[in-house]
Formats: C-alpha cells, sequence, structure tokens
C-alpha cells in the first residue's frame, strides 16, 4: 500500500506516458466488449436458427436411429427409423406431465414437381401451432402455415427458383410411399443455415405421414423446447431417466456440421483476441520498456536508498494495474454502452452478408461478458509489464547514477 | 571503525580492453569523522564511494562496513545496509520530480517496515525542519533552487538515522555559497549527531572542511592528511 502511493504520484507526474497505456487499454476493452458482442449475437442466432428450425433443443427418437441424421444430407430420410403410437403416448405423457413445449415430426424426402421442374427435398411435417420455426424461417413473400389447415407448404427461395414458383400455386410431393399436392403459403430461408446448403420444406403432419408412408399417429421423432438454452441438460437427464425405450440427443449432439459452422464463429472470435491481445500485449512491452528507460535515474536513486528489485517492481506493476483497472472500467463501460444502444437498431443485411448475420440483425449484449473481458485484458496487461518492469528493476544502480 | 578498505581494485573492462579505476586502495574511516575524498575528475572518487556504499563490489581485495565485510554479501543483505546503515547524496540531488519534498523525504522510510506512519511522519518533519524547508514542504524539486534540492537530499540521506552518509560531489552542481552552506549543514549535523560523513570534491575550498582528507591521484591513494 505504502508504494502504491508512490506509484500513482507517477500516474499523475508521467501522464502523457499512463495516458498512452491506458488508451490501449480502452480502446482494446472497447473492441473485446463490442466484437465479443458481435460473434456471441452471431453464434447465438446461429444456434437459434438450428433449434427452432431443425433440432430443438432435445430431441426424442427412435432407439434405432443415428444421432446427426438430422442433418446428415447423405442420410435418406425415408430411411428412418420412426416412433410408433404407443411410443408417442408414453413420449407426450411425460412431456405434458412436465408442461415441456414440444411438437412431434415428420421428416422425409420426397420430389417437387411443378409442371416439368422438379427437384428433390428434405421435408418437415410438424404441427402447424407450432410457431419455433417461424422465429427461424424468414419470409419472403406469403405467410406461415395456417394452423388449421392441411396441405400447404413453406418453401425455401431455393426451390422457389428451382421450380419457378411463387406463392398461391400448388406444386406435386411425390415419394415412394405416395404423392399429395401443397400450396404454396410462403417462400423465404432458414436464416444463417440456407448458407450450409440446408433448404427448409415446411409442411403439415398429415402430408408428411403421406409421402413418409406413416399411419396416422406416427412420427420420425418429437422435438422438446425449452425456455432457457442452458436448461437442456436438466430436461436432457430428466426426460432420459423417465422414458424407455427411445433415443434423446441434446441440440449440441445433433447440429452436425451446421454445429462445426458456429465453432468456426466461435473459433474466429477467439482468433480475433488472441491476435489483439498479442498486438497490445507488444505495445504495452514497449510502452512499459520506456518507461524503465526514462526513469533510470528514478530507479538508480532508489535502488540506491535501498529499495530491492521486488520494490520496484510492485512499484511498476502498481502504476500499470492501477491504469489498466482505471482504463479498462472505462472501455467496458463504453463499449457496454455502444452495444446497449445499438441493441434497439435492428441492421438490414441483403446478400450475401445476411447468409451470416440474417437479415435484420439486432446485437445482443450480455452482462456476463464484463468479468472474463475485464479479466483477460488485465492479466494480459500485467504478464506485459512484467518484463520490462523485471528489466527496469535490474539496472545497474553505478551504471544508471553515472547517466 | 566503521570504514575499513583494504587493498582494494577495481577495474572496468570497456570491450575488450580492461581499464583500473583503484589500484590498491586502503583507509579506514572512524565514526564520527567527517572525511572528504579529493581528486581529480576521473581519479576515481566515486568508484570508492560506491564501494563504500555497498552499490558495486571491488574486482579484489575487502571492504567493510561496520562489523561486515560488505563485498562478501548478498544483494539482499546490501540492500538492508543500503537501507539503514548509509545514506546517500548525489551531485545532481536525484530527487523524484513527481514527488513533493515532504514525500522526498519520506521514500527510504516506505519500505522500512520497522517504522510506523506515526514515527515517520515526526522523522520527515523534523529533518524537513533541520534542513530549513518546512514552509516547502509541499513542493516539487522543480520550484527550488538547487541549493535546496541538495537540502531535500541531506534530509532524505538522514532520515533513517544512518552511521555513514556517503555524498559524492554535493556542491559540484551548486554556486560555491551555496555549496558552502552545503557543507555548513552536513557538519553541523556531523557535530551534533555524530553522523559520519565521506563526501568527494576536487573544490579546495570544500575539501579544507573535512577533518580527515584523503587525495587520489589515477586510483591510487596518494596522501591522507588530518
Amino acid at each position: 500500500m505504502r508504494l502504491l502511493s508512490i506509484a500513482l504520484k507517477n500516474i499523475a507526474g508521467n501522464w502523457w506516458r499512463s495516458l498512452s497505456l491506458g488508451l490501449f487499454v480502452f480502446l482494446t476493452s472497447f473492441i473485446l466488449i463490442v466484437f465479443n458482442s458481435l460473434f456471441m449475437t452471431v453464434t447465438g442466432n446461429m444456434q437459434d436458427a438450428l433449434i427452432n428450425s431443425l433440432t430443438g433443443h432435445v430431441q426424442i427418437r427412435s432407439e434405432f436411429t443415428e444421432e446427426e441424421d438430422m442433418l446428415a444430407m447423405k442420410t435418406s430420410w425415408t430411411e428412418l427409423h420412426f416412433l410408433s403410437c404407443s411410443d408417442l403416448e408414453g413420449i407426450t405423457a411425460v412431456l405434458n406431465s412436465k408442461r415441456l413445449d414440444y411438437t412431434q415430426r415428420v421428416r422425409t424426402n420426397a420430389t417437387l414437381i411443378k409442371g416439368v421442374e422438379q427437384d428433390y427435398a428434405m421435408i418437415i411435417g410438424h404441427d402447424p401451432k407450432e410457431a419455433h420455426y417461424r422465429l427461424a424461417f424468414g419470409l419472403e413473400q406469403g405467410r406461415y402455415l395456417s394452423p388449421s389447415a392441411t396441405g400447404e407448404v413453406v418453401l425455401a427461395s431455393y426451390f422457389a427458383e428451382q421450380l419457378q414458383i411463387s406463392v398461391g400455386e400448388t406444386i406435386q410431393a411425390v415419394s415412394e410411399a405416395g404423392s399429395v399436392s401443397l400450396t404454396v403459403v410462403g417462400i423465404g430461408d432458414v436464416q444463417m443455415l440456407s448458407m450450409f446448403g440446408y433448404n427448409a420444406v415446411f409442411t403439415d403432419l398429415e402430408s408428411a405421414r403421406v409421402l413418409a408412408g406413416y399411419e396416422s399417429g406416427e412420427a420420425t421423432d418429437v422435438i422438446v423446447f425449452v425456455p432457457e438454452s442452458d436448461q437442456t441438460k436438466e430436461v436432457f437427464t430428466q426426460l432420459d431417466a423417465e422414458l424407455q425405450g427411445v433415443t434423446l440427443s441434446v441440440w449440441e449432439d445433433m447440429g452436425g456440421f451446421v454445429f462445426n459452422g458456429i465453432s468456426v464463429y466461435q473459433g474466429m472470435g477467439f482468433i480475433f483476441i488472441l491476435v489483439l491481445m498479442v498486438i497490445v500485449s507488444i505495445l504495452i512491452i514497449n510502452l512499459v520498456f520506456m518507461m524503465g528507460m526514462e526513469r533510470r535515474q528514478e530507479i538508480g536513486t532508489l535502488k540506491a536508498i535501498g529499495y530491492s528489485r521486488k520494490d520496484i517492481i510492485q512499484i511498476f506493476l502498481g502504476e500499470i494495474l492501477i491504469i489498466a483497472v482505471a482504463f479498462c472500467s472505462l472501455g467496458i463501460a463504453a463499449g457496454s454502452g455502444l452495444v446497449l444502444a445499438l441493441s434497439n437498431i435492428g441492421f438490414e443485411f441483403g446478400p450475401p452478408i445476411d447468409f451470416m448475420m440474417g437479415k435484420v440483425f439486432y446485437i445482443q449484449y450480455d452482462f456476463k461478458l464484463i468479468f472474463p473481458m475485464a479479466a483477460i485484458v488485465l492479466l494480459f496487461t500485467l504478464v506485459a509489464a512484467l518484463w520490462p518492469s523485471w528489466h527496469a528493476a535490474t539496472l545497474d544502480p553505478v551504471k544508471t547514477l553515472r547517466d | 571503525m566503521l570504514v575499513s578498505v583494504k587493498n582494494v581494485y577495481k577495474n572496468y573492462t570497456l570491450g575488450k580492453t580492461t581499464v583500473p579505476a583503484l589500484r590498491g586502495i586502503n583507509l579506514s574511516i572512524q565514526e564520527g569523522e567527517f572525511v572528504s575524498v579529493a581528486g581529480a575528475s576521473g581519479s576515481g572518487k566515486s568508484t570508492l564511494l560506491n564501494l563504500i556504499g555497498c552499490l558495486d563490489k571491488p574486482s579484489s581485495g575487502e571492504v567493510w562496513v561496520g562489523e561486515r565485510q560488505v563485498n562478501l554479501l548478498s544483494e539482499r543483505e546490501l540492500n538492508s545496509i543500503r537501507l539503514k546503515t548509509i545514506g546517500f547524496i548525489f551531485q545532481a540531488f536525484n530527487l523524484i520530480s513527481v514527488l513533493n519534498v515532504r514525500e522526498n523525504v519520506e521514500l527510504p522510510l516506505l519500505i522500512r517496515k520497522d517504522i510506523s506512519k506515526k514515527e515517520r511522519a515526526e522523522r520527515v518533519a523534523r529533518f524537513i525542519e533541520a534542513v530549513g524547508l518546512t514552509a516547502q514542504a509541499r513542493h516539487k524539486p522543480a520550484e527550488l533552487s538547487g541549493g535546496q534540492r541538495q537540502r531535500v537530499a541531506v534530509a532524505r540521506a538522514l532520515v533513517t538515522h544512518p552511521k555513514l552518509v556517503l555524498a559524492d560531489e554535493p556542491t559540484a552542481n551548486l554556486d560555491s555559497k551555496t555549496g558552502i552552506e552545503i557543507i555548513d549543514l552536513m557538519q553541523a549535523i556531523n557535530r551534533e549527531n555524530r553522523t559520519t560523513f565521506v563526501f568527494s570534491t576536487h573544490d579546495p575550498k570544500i575539501m579544507q572542511r573535512a577533518s580527515v582528507i584523503y587525495h587520489i591521484e589515477d586510483g591510487v591513494l596518494k596522501s591522507e592528511l588530518a
């Protein structure tokens, strides 16, 4: 504490150097908060798109199916084992008793035909009352599936272009098991997942059952939505204990290559932080080294009157810690303020940026970012300052006094 | 015997050349003496003071401060001796520019864990008063004259109650009148507290004030006058 008073005086006395160091720390904290919010939002949006359009938080399916078949493009959905009526009765009874939000799904493959145009598609049939897919599927034309009607379809824009079809027209869906006529009520894309080649076709359960060859009451799987993503594991554990003869998976295990895409975003975030911190560390090392050089005579004097290397390192690190804490707090406050201000403004993006950011992007702020970001900045700053501080403390007093 | 220097040699290496700074110095300083080390610039005065002050180690020979052979001690032990036994006064004053007079004088006491905050404050006030700078206690070094700055350095050197004060050309950066005043101040403290002073100078007027004068020439002790 006694040496901190010297550190404080040095900060005030060498205010230009202190300000330079503080500016590095401020900008680093500011950039880390803003860019991490950006990465976190993009990653979160992609996770939400995956969960809401495809996987739910927890999937309950036949015990003879594979974990990643949800997104395995090479696997034919027509060949999937499915849940029987009795399986579904048991599952829905448990889910209802826990008041969980869920929907049955019938997944199958079919050929979509309009006149002479045709294309092969992965069809998802679900309860039209199910609303989660709407959060992920951005409409360009038309509307979502009617909660009460059957024989409607919402198409990915890719198919609309391939089949040259628009809202209100009818297409034929044909599989080995049967065929149905579907009226196109909406055209759009699952935000962010469309860049992975996921072109969604949503219809009602009954139409999908015809195409899959299922009896009434049968489904490929049941997907469960939990209020908060961090409750997934807990709900999974509870359901896994209660449900027999079925397989359960959490969304992270079903994400397949899409989850790899999310990992790429997270990796980009980590690399960005690492590169930024290495640059800042080099700047800090240089700056503290210069501080030591400028204060050679002061260091020599302190050593002459009995200050040890440890005392001098404490003075230097004390100065740097005070500056770092003050300017890191300011940087985090400014970065948080900017993100919070921008979080109410939706940024609209067109192709190709909308593939990555979504059509309308709202940046999100998470208070949980504050402590890890502050810890990273302070840790790197102190570690970067350690060597030049030690170097300054080991200067030969005879040489410094002679200079 | 407070200081004993026995057959001390000190060589500096400059590239491939070895330059002898001190050659076979022998001297002893008694407690309470007011000693001048005289000699021309480059004669080895500062080197001798650095060895006695535990800032440097001899190439050969022995340096004793009190009962301890300081050239054999670790850095930690030398720090402790410099902190508790020796005070330093420098030609360029060497005050910390961002600290005021009171804080500069307090500097050596900040790392003395055996001295309470109250005692620290009392000592600092007493020595600032002793050097006549009470009115300037809150002034920064830049706001003081050369003589006043050297008085602060004297107070800083004395505040730890050292047995020995080493002053390397303490008057070299001062006009002759102020230089005499600083020497008078040091002499008064020497007489009052029996603190041993060893100062280097090449000014004949200043060296005449000493009770013992050592003359050094080219690293060799030429004469000792009392």
